[in-house]
């Protein structure tokens, strides 16, 4: 009756239900079941929204609502692909993960001007910045408190690939595996290439070491 | 400065609080376009639900009686558990009575295709709280406590034009059996409007879309089984059907009768006298028992139109509440035709 539940009482079921629902079913099992149900997928958005979404707000940034549009059309698309989920992975987040990822990349502009306005936050105006209004300004200033504007310039000196790996790990406290599995590539890349992000932060942040924090 | 990881580890910035509408926006878009469009408002009572703690989950709200619905999170249950019903006051009369009674009673209010249903109500439900730690799946956290609004929803007839919905926060109640968690104090009383968007689809429970149904009591009973049930038993799937079809609709008068013909025939229906919707007006409930909660649709003694529904505890174990409290209610108010709807500037609804 999916289909047709007029529901108008929103997300229901009755009580005793979710308790056996919680049940330690991995995420691939909730995936698993979803092929056939696919409201059991709403079980790994239960999961993981919230910190999908998180992590896509901390590299988006709080305006405009970008955080819940590609948290929203990352588990559109998961939800989509699922039949291709590897079931064999009982941990749907590295997955996720790489959803996401992909998406922001799409945003890229807006992360790399939030970056850039970030690290110019604290250094004062420097004259070439487009005007931001003001609300965006007062967004920036609250989020630039958390951030080092030198860390800050040096990460939008990345490029999106390798920003996508640093900030899976940095951020996400995905391990080097779940962040293999997240970029689908061999665990051995992701070292080599972590070590080349870490060279090249070492150079970026060198330059910028002066500006105050 | 030696571990670049570290700095940028430290340097994380704060996560953007994520609002509940764009949440459960997001969660509704998930059961399909299909799903998504023909309940725009499922996220109206959803926005009463308190979400848990970030490093937790929250499992939901949930209404006795439409457990299947498409986004909510589906049982693994054996529910079926035949739950002895030994409440006092079964009545003299039989479900097949009353419910006969019902379907003699219905008028018609014949709206226009342009025009819009308006429907008040009250409605008291539980609000589920159920944390899991997301590594381990294990539940960390439980509560429930009783959230109660009023509601005025527009809806148009023929399901092509955005309706809207106005939500009136009551303060919430201890579920029974239960301590008011502090989740329940998080829910402001309050007034909010949501637009109601029909994104090119025509809802199933349009009154447009609900007098296609059948109009003769074998055939709807065919429609009332006939829908998805996963693995719930079929009978309760059906009794859960003719809740989900009166609820905020309006029926058109072959349907609702048919309907109520239908219903009389789903096997464990029973009658109680002495039942009493959310505005306190006595009536007749039928119902049936699903996981150890009776559901009642509560009818006019004399009249035997529709006054609410209610939830009543039959089974304290399988119901994890005193036996015979009341863990729903709901009352209908007035039905209305209306050429309007008022519009709802909200900008978290959208057609994805």
């Amino acid at each position: 009756m999916s289909s047709t539940a007029p529901r108008p009482w929103g997300p229901v079921s009755a009580p005793r239900a979710q308790y056996v629902e919680t049940d330690d079913r991995s995420d691939a099992g909730l995936i698993r079941a979803s092929l056939d149900r696919p409201e059991e997928f709403s079980g790994v958005f239960d999961r993981h929204a919230d910190e999908i979404h998180a992590y896509v707000s901390r590299r988006l940034g709080p305006e405009l609502g970008q955080a819940d549009d590609v948290t929203a059309e990352a588990f559109l698309v998961a939800f989509r692909k699922r039949h291709r989920y590897d079931l064999s992975r009982p941990d749907a987040r590295p997955w996720l993960y790489g959803i996401a990822g992909k998406l922001i990349s799409g945003h890229r502009r807006s992360e790399t001007r939030r970056l850039r306005s970030l690290a110019k936050a604290a250094g004062g105006a420097d004259g070439s910045g487009a005007t931001l209004h003001e609300e965006e300004r007062s967004a920036e200033r609250a989020s630039a408190a958390a951030m080092r504007p030198a860390l800050a310039a040096a990460l939008a000196r990345l490029s999106a690939a390798e920003r996508d790996l640093l900030l899976l790990v940095a951020w996400a406290d995905l391990t080097y595996e779940e962040t293999a599995e997240a970029l689908k590539i061999p665990i051995g890349t992701v070292r080599s290439r972590l070590h080349r992000v870490r060279a090249k932060l070492r150079r970026h942040l060198h330059i910028s070491e002066e500006s105050p924090a | 400065m030696n571990d670049e990881i570290g700095m940028i580890r430290q340097a994380r910035p704060e996560a953007a609080p994520y609002s509940q509408e764009a949440k459960l926006a997001a969660r509704r878009a998930l059961t399909g376009p299909a799903a998504r469009r023909r309940r725009p408002y499922g996220i109206v009572l959803a926005g009463a639900l308190a979400v848990a703690a970030a490093s937790v989950v929250a499992v939901g709200t949930f209404v006795p009686g439409t457990r299947d619905a498409g986004t909510g999170p589906v049982s693994t249950a054996s529910a079926g558990g035949p739950a002895a019903v030994t409440l006092p006051k079964i009545a003299k009369m039989s479900a097949e009575e009353v419910l006969g009674r019902a379907a003699d009673a219905v008028t018609d209010l014949r709206p226009r295709d342009d025009q819009f249903i308006k429907v008040t109500s009250q409605t008291m439900y539980g609000a589920f709280h159920v944390g899991l730690d997301p590594r381990s799946g294990d539940q960390v956290d439980e509560n429930r406590y009783l959230y109660r609004t009023k509601r005025t929803i527009w809806l148009s007839a023929d399901g092509t034009k955005d309706g809207a919905l106005k939500i009136e926060r009551l303060a919430p109640r201890a579920y029974p059996g239960w301590p008011l968690p502090e989740e329940a104090n998080r829910e402001k009383p309050g007034t909010e409007w949501n637009r109601l968007p029909t994104c090119g689809h025509v809802s199933e429970t349009a009154y447009t879309s609900l007098k296609k149904l059948p109009e003769d009591a074998e055939g709807m009973r065919a429609y009332l089984y006939s829908r998805e049930h996963g693995d719930r038993p079929a009978d309760a799937a059906a009794w859960t059907a003719v809740g989900d079809l009166l609820r905020e609709t309006y029926m058109p008068a072959a349907q609702r009768a048919a309907l109520f013909k239908a219903a009389a025939t789903i096997p464990g229906v029973t009658v109680t006298e002495d039942a009493e919707d959310a505005a306190g007006r006595k009536g007749i409930g039928v119902g049936r028992v699903s996981l150890g909660v009776r559901e009642d649709i509560v009818f006019h003694p004399e009249t035997y139109e529709l006054l609410g529904e209610r939830g009543i505890v039959v089974d304290e174990k399988e119901a994890k509440a005193p036996l015979g409290s009341l863990v729903a209610s709901t009352a209908q108010l007035t039905i209305a035709v209306e050429d309007e709807a008022p519009e709802v500037d909200d900008p978290h609804v959208g057609c994805g």
